[in-house]
């Protein structure tokens, strides 16, 4: 029930992917983000003195009290049978891995039910650049217009998915989808040939299906009661100050305290919403930006967006990031990200695509940002084209 | 080859009880790999250290604490966690039934399939209810069913598949994000020459769902590599090359061509 933390796994809100949608000759500059999270309940380990510990590896023949293998020392091994493995390396998953692309290519478009609820992996919410708003726009009304989804593969983070484009409310989703060959049917499984149920079964059942019929589900019913069960154990226990430990010395993992996790919803609600502002005002029916000398005013404006707070010009823009980065040496007035707000660094080092970025610190983030300036790569990336 | 139960319940509806057994409909296909010590090829092991110390601890010396915001840890004992666990129980209840497509997709985690356990007559009986409520084909309803498994707690939409009943796990409330919840990109309305034409495209490339399409290259590259590499074979590992992506000038230009691309594609 309670899972582990010892593993200091980033997480936070951030773009999933970025790229485009194509959609004929249409190119639809997209992000894409989760459209769940995880609410955990986990737990670390501690020593007996209270002091969380870490995880290392070691190795087996060298006794147990041997020394840790770092992680330069540890290979990746498929076994093939008892005792030998093959070794696979780093460069050799990387010269599988299908090319880095940044394309969502819409060739087939199917009836909206006609995709099994067995194949639907993971959601995401898509939401448009400033650019691609009408096209976005159109996209989505389209689709739910003629009750299809755009089907196509796309790479993201080294692996290729199948994707389904749903369109729903005037938002796009995707949806990954599993592979054919990873979803059994009734048959693979064995299940026995049905039988035709008496007509009296049926509908005695369906009676008591009305006794329990409602039109919707109230969100109380889909509560984790677990997670309510252990949350209030531990505040009952901190209440009463019992096994209540505070460590000697702080964990290097455990960050400065106090570090600001943005949650998803409001980064996609700003995402959506500043996409919106920027489009606003503006007919911009181009349906893919090109990296020319047109960007340099929404780079300079971008880049002055900290001072005016919350309405950042756009979150995106793959050329503006490397004309920032040289814009801000010529614009005295931002070029010290160590005097903006802690939510102004965490948009930059999001448009910056740096990870971990929602847990960082705001130095941490000033750090980050510096850092990934000067190496001025933060773009190349997200080049399309 | 036929696979096995994970799990026996006692699928109860009101005072209805139907024995089912639970099947994953998900195939792990997944390449998995061990962690090995690289000079002697050992499978690693872990264990948990002190990095002030340096020292191990045993896991049953280890204490488990919830993190607090103040950076305090609340140690919940071993009672403390058997206490948190649900009662182990095998019956799976009905709690709701609600229209089938009430849910979006965001809510649900995993497939399975229930088998019948001994007499089928009830278990079809219940498929045919959820697939057409009332008689009416056009109105299939899911149950809302809550169980626990394996120690854990689940919630789950049972919904009539191909006449099966089909089970998918669901998140939790605070999990998901739902449309209705984010702002819709608003903006001038479009133009109906557009819409149209966009349409046009979409019923240009109309067709059913082909699933047997699409496969996992990457998987099979990866896995033919493996066979390959454990043979002694040559290795070629080759790449896809890059698409080009170009730049057009208007919506409406960029509808027009790619309708008249997709047109001349299917005379030709």
């Amino acid at each position: 029930m309670p899972e582990d933390d010892d593993e200091q796994v980033a997480r936070g809100p951030r773009a999933l992917w970025s790229g485009t949608i194509s959609f004929g000759l249409v190119s639809i500059p997209v992000e894409l983000y989760p459209a769940t999270r995880t609410e955990r309940f986990s737990l670390r380990t501690l020593s007996p003195e209270g002091q969380p510990l870490r995880r290392e590896f070691y190795c087996p023949a060298h006794g147990e009290a041997g020394e840790a293998v770092p992680g330069e020392h540890i290979v990746r091994g498929f076994k093939i049978e008892e005792g030998r493995y093959v070794i696979v390396t780093d460069d050799e998953l990387e010269g599988l891995a299908p090319d880095k692309s940044r394309d969502i290519d819409l060739r087939r478009f199917v009836p909206r039910h006609e995709i099994p609820m067995a194949s639907f992996e993971r959601a995401h919410f898509m939401t448009p650049s400033a650019d691609s708003n009408k096209a976005y726009r159109l996209l989505a009304k389209t689709l739910e217009d003629t009750q299809r989804v755009g089907i196509a593969t796309f790479v993201m983070r080294g692996k290729e998915y199948l994707v389904a484009i749903i369109a729903e409310g005037g938002l796009l989703r995707a949806e990954t989808l599993r592979f054919m060959d990873e979803v059994r049917t009734p048959r693979d499984i064995g299940l026995p040939e049905p039988v035709q149920p008496s007509a009296e079964r049926v509908r005695a059942l369906r009676r008591v299906c009305q006794t329990l019929r409602k039109d919707d589900i109230d969100p109380s019913e889909l509560e984790d009661a677990g997670l309510q069960r252990a949350r209030a154990l531990v505040e009952e226990k901190r209440r009463r100050e019992e096994d209540v430990i505070r460590p000697a010395a702080q964990d290097v993992n455990e960050g400065e305290g106090g570090a600001e996790i943005i949650d998803l919803f409001e980064v996609l609600k700003r995402s959506l919403q500043s996409a919106q502002d920027a489009a606003a005002g503006k007919e911009q029916p181009v349906a893919e930006d090109k990296p020319t000398g047109d960007d340099q005013p929404r780079a300079e404006k971008k880049f002055s967006a900290p001072k005016k707070g919350p309405h950042k010009a756009q979150p995106r823009k793959p050329s503006a990031a490397t004309n920032g980065v040289g814009a801000s040496s010529s614009e005295s007035h931002v070029d010290d990200p160590a005097t903006w707000t802690k939510k102004a660094l965490y948009d930059l080092a999001q448009e910056l695509n740096i990870a971990g970025r929602s847990q960082m610190s705001k130095p941490e983030l000033v750090k980050a940002i510096r850092r990934t300036q000067s190496r001025g790569q933060a773009a190349q990336e997200r080049k399309v084209g | 080859m036929p696979a096995r139960a994970m799990y026996k319940a006692e699928l109860s509806l009101g005072d209805v009880v139907i024995p089912v057994k639970l099947y994953s409909a998900v195939e792990d296909r997944g390449v998995h790999f061990r962690l090995l010590h690289q000079e002697d090829g050992v499978p690693l092991q872990q264990r948990m250290t002190d990095p002030q110390s340096g020292e191990v601890v045993a896991l049953d010396r280890a204490l488990r604490g919830y993190a607090t915001e103040s950076g305090e840890y609340v140690v919940l004992t071993s009672q403390d966690q058997e206490r948190l666990q649900p009662k182990p129980t095998r019956t799976m209840e009905v709690v709701r039934i609600i229209p089938a497509e009430r849910l979006g997709h965001q809510w649900y985690v995993r497939p399975y399939y229930l088998g019948p356990d001994g007499n089928p007559d009830d278990y079809f009986a219940l498929v045919e209810a959820l697939a057409s409520e009332g008689g009416n084909p056009e109105q299939s309803v899911e149950a809302i069913v809550r169980w626990v498994m394996r120690k854990k707690e689940y919630i789950g939409a049972l919904r009539a598949h191909r006449g099966y009943l089909l089970l998918l796990t669901l998140r939790h409330t605070g999990e998901v994000i739902e449309a209705k919840q984010l702002p819709v990109p608003e903006g001038r309305d479009l133009d109906p020459k557009e819409q149209r034409m966009a349409a046009q495209l979409v019923e240009m490339l109309a067709g059913p769902f082909e699933p047997d399409a699409f496969k996992d290259e990457y998987r099979q590259r990866l896995e033919s590599f493996i066979a390959e590499k454990a043979a002694g074979g040559a290795i070629d590992v080759s790449h896809v090359p890059r698409r080009e992506v170009k730049a057009a000038p208007s919506l409406a230009e960029v509808l027009e061509a790619s309708v008249k691309q997709e047109r001349s594609r299917k005379v030709a």
